[in-house]
Parts: structure tokens; C-alpha cells; sequence
């Protein structure tokens, strides 16, 4: 069977949903012209995992049907795409169906990659062993940091790009808070292992954020990551990015941030760059190749932070020149490589970190953002999912 | 001669152009819709003739200019429309600014979850606590007061004086006082 539509996007996460709801809030000329092809029967808003993680938020908050965020006049294609043909502007699904497009959206995210850590799979969600990176696990992190007693609290960053930078670290300050709070932390030692060189890579964010190290006393082992685990003997095993040697660590409670990758069936598809990432030009996120396609969010090869906030700056860029090549006009809408990682750094304060391609703060708020702030962390935790909800989703934010 | 030799070969051009078989739709179009063609220039010339003349008609002008006069539109509302035109994208900014924030109002509103969200954040706020506390203060001391069966005598008085919280208070009525008459 197949479909023809004006704009196909691939993807009802974050930036699928909004791209669609902004198109059909620019024109109803879009109504039923605009197909969403996603597998999913739900959608998540991921970034509250880290407070479900620590105990502040309920995880059934984060999920809601994908058939109640489709925007009205999308159509919804529930299939899996599994390859595209961008000469002759078609793309294939797993169902055996190919649908045809004027215009192409890719918006896929990025993949998780539980199995690239040895032992991880068969331990996660026990034995101490948790991840915010998944809906499934993130309540289980609440559980060992409340029943965490004595020993090493074990924080991880991997050696690949990830979804929000900072999360692998923000579940750390918390931890390390509610360790204080129910008078353990004296027989804890908080361990933070990362394949980055430093804790922030925007030297502003990053003078702040040693600061909250030093004064948490937690001891950073950065260009190491985790390569594996043994669950049964409450074992990680580290490697270290210089000198190639293997560290092995005790632990009574792991926090594992996975390794992630592009989405295979971009990876091995005509619209991917050398990474397997979606190849787009930085600034107007038109394929570097095919005139017709776009790629935006954690799928792109975007060099900036892959968050959400990101995609609120990425998709008027998308949708603006989408309208612009339909009228045959030439691309004017830029995206200068904003992105935003809301680092909680404790359970009432919060460093709100916006920067662009050039690593340079780009803050929004009128005051010094590098300043741990109640107001911030109280504008994520609650302010943050609705305006997620009701305004980036509908196309309004 | 050779400028009569181009004009045959332009006459040559031009019938091969008749020729083309789109040339010849086209033309046959424009010979079918003449009377409509017609008809048009006709209301055209009916127009200008009658501008011409209103122009012309002092009476007519006249009585024009002085309606324009007695109008609230004069030049200075005539500059104001030049500069709120100049305006107008700004002005389109912001009400779909308005509008987006109407929106999200209303989706917010709608949006059942949302709401039962907004209503938990608001409970968990610090002031929103503080008033609990302090209603839940005022609650329980308006059950002990009920609970009191003793007589409150000067012996019972003297000894409030001597609890901290009334010593406290004590002092900051003292300090006032002293306050209060310094400034005097
Ligand atoms: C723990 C955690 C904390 C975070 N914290 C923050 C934060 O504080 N701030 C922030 O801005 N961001 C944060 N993020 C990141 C943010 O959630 C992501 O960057 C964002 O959701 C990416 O949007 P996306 O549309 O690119 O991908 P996604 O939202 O992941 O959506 C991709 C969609 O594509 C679909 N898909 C996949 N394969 C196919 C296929 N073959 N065919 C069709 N469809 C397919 C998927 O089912 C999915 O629905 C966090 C993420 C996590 C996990």
C-alpha cells in the first residue's frame, strides 16, 4: 500500500509532535497533509525522569497515550520505519508499507544501548544497579537511594554522546542530598565516573558546578567509563579513556548512564553522515544532500547538547523553512546551537545552564544563572511539564 | 533590398509563430473572451470619465472637502494610520504572542492532568505551607482552648510571664516602647 503526504515525519517523540502541531498551527492548509509515523502507543516526557529518580515526582506524570498528543489534523502512521529511499522521496516500514513525501521530517531520537556494557542487562533494576535513562527503571533508582545504608554510590557518563548532559550527574546531587537528609552520608562515598575531561563544558557552568562538587565532597574520575558489570558481586569494572587500564569498584548502589548511538536504520541509510547521525546543515537543519529532508533532535548530527530545550529552539527553524521551500523562497530561518540543561543541583536549588554552538551562555532569565536558585528548580520541576504538555506540544512554545 | 528582406523574414517568424499549436489556443481564447474584454474596458473608460468629472464639478468638491473637515479624519489621523501601518508587524507579533499565551491557558485549563498538577504544586509551595501551619496552629489552639476548664486567676498570669515565648514577646513590646520614645 501506498500513501502520499505533503510532510511525513518520522518520529512522535519531542520534536515529531512539536514540528506537526507547529506546521497546523502556521496553516490549516496542513490539515491531513502532515503524517506522523511512529510505533509507539506512548509518548514520554523523559526529563522528569531524574526527579521520579529521586523521589520528588510520579513517573505515570511522564506518559501519556500517543493517540492524546498526535496533533488534530496529523494523521498517525503506526508503524516502524525501517528505510528510506530519498531518491525517489519514499520511506519503507516494517509492516511492509512505503509512504511518499514532498517533505521529510527525521525525528527518531536516539537508541540506548543497555547491551555495549557488559553484564548490565541481566542486573539492571537489581542489586543496586538503576538507570533514569528508561521509564521502566527510573522508580527503581528511588528505591536503592532511599534504602541506601553505607558505602560507594556510584555515578556514571558514558563514552558516547547522550540525551541531556547533565542528567547522569544531576541524580548525583540529589543522591548525595537525600544521603544527608536520612543521615547516611557519612558512611557513603559519592563516586562520579565520566568519559568526559570535566564536569561541565561550558566554563561558566562549569566554575559553578566544581564548586557544588567540592562542597558535596564528591570524587570525580573523569576519561574513565564503565565497560562492565557484575551484579551478584556488587562489582563495576572501569576503563580508563588515556591509559587504557581497568579499574574494578565495589558498590552498593550503581546509577548507570548507558551508552547511546543513532538509530540503526538511520545509521545504515543514504541520510546518514559518517557517525550514522542524520546529516544536517547547523544552521538551517536542511539535509546536507537531499534539499527535501530535515533532521532535528537526538537523531541529528546537530554538534550541540541533545535535549529538549534544544528541539524548542530546532523546530520553528524546521518548520519555517519548510514553509519557505514550499513558497520557493530561500531559507531564512537559522538555529545558532541553543540548547539548555536544567542542573538540579540539590532538591531546592537548581543552575539553569543555556548556551549555543560556541559554548557561550546564552541566558534567558534576568539574572546570574550560574547561581544555584529555589525559584529555577521549582520552575522545572513544576512549571516545566506544562508548558511541555500544553504549549510545546500544541505548536505554541 | 535588404530591409525589405528583413521584414519578409520577420513575416516569416511571426506566421511560424501562429503556427505553434499553443500560440494558436492562445489566441483563440483572447477572440472567444472579446466581449467580456470589451465589456471591461467599457466600465474602465465609464470610470475615468466619472472621476473626471467629479473633479471637475466645483459643487461636488466642494461639498466633499467640507464633509473631509467636518470628519475626525484629518492629517494627524492620517499620519497616525502611515505609522500604525508601519507598525503592523510588531503589532502581528504581539497579539500572536497574546494569542499563544491564550492558547496555553486554554489548553492548560483543559488538560486535566495538568491541572491536578498545578493544584499538587501549589499545596507543596513554602507560603502555601506556612498558611497550613499556621491554620493548623490556629485550629489546634481554638480545640485546647475549648478542652480549658481551670480558672485563669493573676497567679495563673504571673506564671504565662515566666514561659519563654511570652518573656519573648514581652521584649519585643519593651523595645518597641523604647523605640516609640526615642523618636519622640
Ligand atoms: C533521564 C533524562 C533526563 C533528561 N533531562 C532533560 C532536561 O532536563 N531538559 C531537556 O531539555 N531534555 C532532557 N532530556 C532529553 C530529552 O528528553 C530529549 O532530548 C528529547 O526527548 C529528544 O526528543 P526527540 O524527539 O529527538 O526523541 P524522542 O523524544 O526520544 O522521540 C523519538 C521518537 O521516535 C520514535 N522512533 C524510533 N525509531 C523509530 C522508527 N524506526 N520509526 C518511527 N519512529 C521511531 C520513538 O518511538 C520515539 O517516540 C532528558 C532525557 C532523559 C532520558
Amino acid at each position: 500500500m501506498s500513501k502520499h503526504y505533503q510532510v511525513l515525519i518520522v518520529g512522535g517523540g519531542t520534536a515529531g509532535i512539536t514540528v506537526a502541531a507547529q506546521l497546523l498551527h502556521y496553516s490549516k492548509h496542513f490539515k491531513h497533509k502532515i503524517a506522523i509515523i511512529e510505533p509507539a502507543e506512548e509518548h514520554y516526557y523523559q526529563p522528569l525522569w531524574t526527579l521520579v529518580g529521586a523521589g520528588v515526582s510520579n513517573i505515570e506524570t511522564t506518559k501519556r497515550s500517543m493517540e492524546s498528543v498526535i496533533p488534530e489534523g496529523a494523521d498517525w502512521i503506526q508503524e516502524e520505519v525501517v528505510s528510506f529511499d530519498p531518491t525517489n522521496n519514499n520511506v519503507y516500514t516494517k509492516e511492509g508499507n512505503h509512504i511518499q513525501y514532498d517533505y521529510l521530517v527525521v525525528a527518531a531520537g536516539i537508541d540506548i544501548n543497555w547491551r555495549a556494557i557488559k553484564g548490565l542487562p541481566e542486573t539492571l533494576g537489581k542489586n543496586g544497579v538503576c538507570s533514569n535513562y528508561a521509564y521502566e527503571h527510573a522508580t527503581y533508582t528511588w528505591e536503592v537511594i532511599r534504602n541506601f545504608t553505607s558505602g560507594n554510590a556510584i555515578f556514571t557518563h558514558p563514552n558516547s554522546p547522550v540525551k541531556c548532559g547533565g542528567a547522569p550527574q544531576k541524580i548525583m546531587y540529589l543522591a548525595e542530598e537525600s544521603f544527608q537528609k536520612t543521615g547516611v552520608r557519612d558512611q557513603a562515598n559519592v563516586l562520579f565516573y565520566s568519559a568526559n575531561p570535566a564536569i561541565f563544558d561550558v566554563q561558566k557552568y562549569r566554575n559553578a558546578l566544581e564548586k557544588v562538587i567540592d562542597r558535596k565532597q564528591i570524587q570525580p574520575h573523569f576519561r574513565h567509563h564503565l565497560i562492565e558489570v557484575r551484579g551478584e558481586e556488587k562489582v563495576a569494572v572501569f576503563e580508563s579513556l588515556e591509559t587504557g587500564e581497568q579499574q574494578t569498584v565495589s558498590f552498593s548502589m550503581l546509577h548507570v548512564t548507558p551508552p547511546m548511538q543513532a538509530p540503526s536504520f538511520i545509521k545504515d541509510s543514504p541520510i546518514a553522515d559518517d557517525g550514522g547521525w542524520v546529516n544536517v546543515h547547523p544552521y538551517t537543519l536542511q539535509h546536507t544532500q537531499y534539499a527535501n529532508i530535515f533532521g532535528i533532535g537526538d537523531c541529528s548530527n546537530l554538534p550541540t547538547s541533545k535535549t529538549g530545550a534544544a528541539i524548542r529552539k530546532q523546530a520553528p527553524v524546521v518548520v519555517q523553512n519548510i514553509i519557505s521551500s514550499i513558497k520557493e523562497k530561500p531559507l531564512a530561518a537559522t538555529y545558532d546551537g541553543y540548547s539548555s540543561c536544567p542542573l538540579v543541583t540539590g532538591y531546592n536549588s537548581l543552575i539553569l545552564a543555556e548556551f549555543d554552538y560556541n559554548k557561550n551562555p546564552q541566558e534567558s532569565m534576568p539574572f546570574n544563572q550560574a547561581v544555584e536558585r529555589k525559584s529555577m528548580y521549582l520552575f522545572k520541576k513544576d512549571f516545566l511539564p506544562i508548558m511541555y504538555w500544553d504549549g510545546m506540544l500544541k505548536g505554541i512554545m | 533590398m535588404p530591409h525589405t528582406a528583413i521584414h519578409s523574414d520577420d513575416n516569416k517568424d511571426l506566421l511560424h509563430e501562429l503556427k505553434q499549436p499553443e500560440i494558436h489556443q492562445a489566441l483563440t481564447g483572447i477572440i472567444h473572451r472579446l466581449p467580456e474584454i470589451e465589456r471591461t474596458l467599457q466600465s474602465l473608460e465609464q470610470m475615468t470619465q466619472f472621476s473626471m468629472h467629479v473633479t471637475k464639478d466645483q459643487t461636488t468638491m466642494k461639498a466633499l472637502e467640507e464633509r473631509l473637515q467636518l470628519s475626525r479624519v484629518d492629517e494627524e489621523s492620517l499620519e497616525a494610520l502611515i505609522a500604525l501601518l508601519a507598525k503592523l508587524p510588531t503589532i502581528l507579533e504581539m497579539v500572536e504572542q497574546i494569542e499563544k499565551i491564550a492558547l496555553f491557558i486554554k489548553h492548560v485549563v483543559h488538560d486535566e492532568q495538568s491541572m491536578e498538577q498545578i493544584k499538587t504544586s501549589i499545596a507543596e509551595l513554602p507560603f502555601v505551607q506556612q498558611q497550613k501551619e499556621v491554620k493548623d496552629f490556629f485550629e489546634a489552639v481554638q480545640t485546647r482552648h475549648k478542652s480549658i476548664e481551670q480558672h485563669i486567676s493573676i497567679f495563673t498570669i504571673i506564671k504565662w510571664m515566666k514561659e519563654p515565648h511570652v518573656q519573648k514577646y514581652l521584649k519585643y513590646m519593651q523595645a518597641t516602647l523604647d523605640v516609640l520614645k526615642a523618636k519622640k
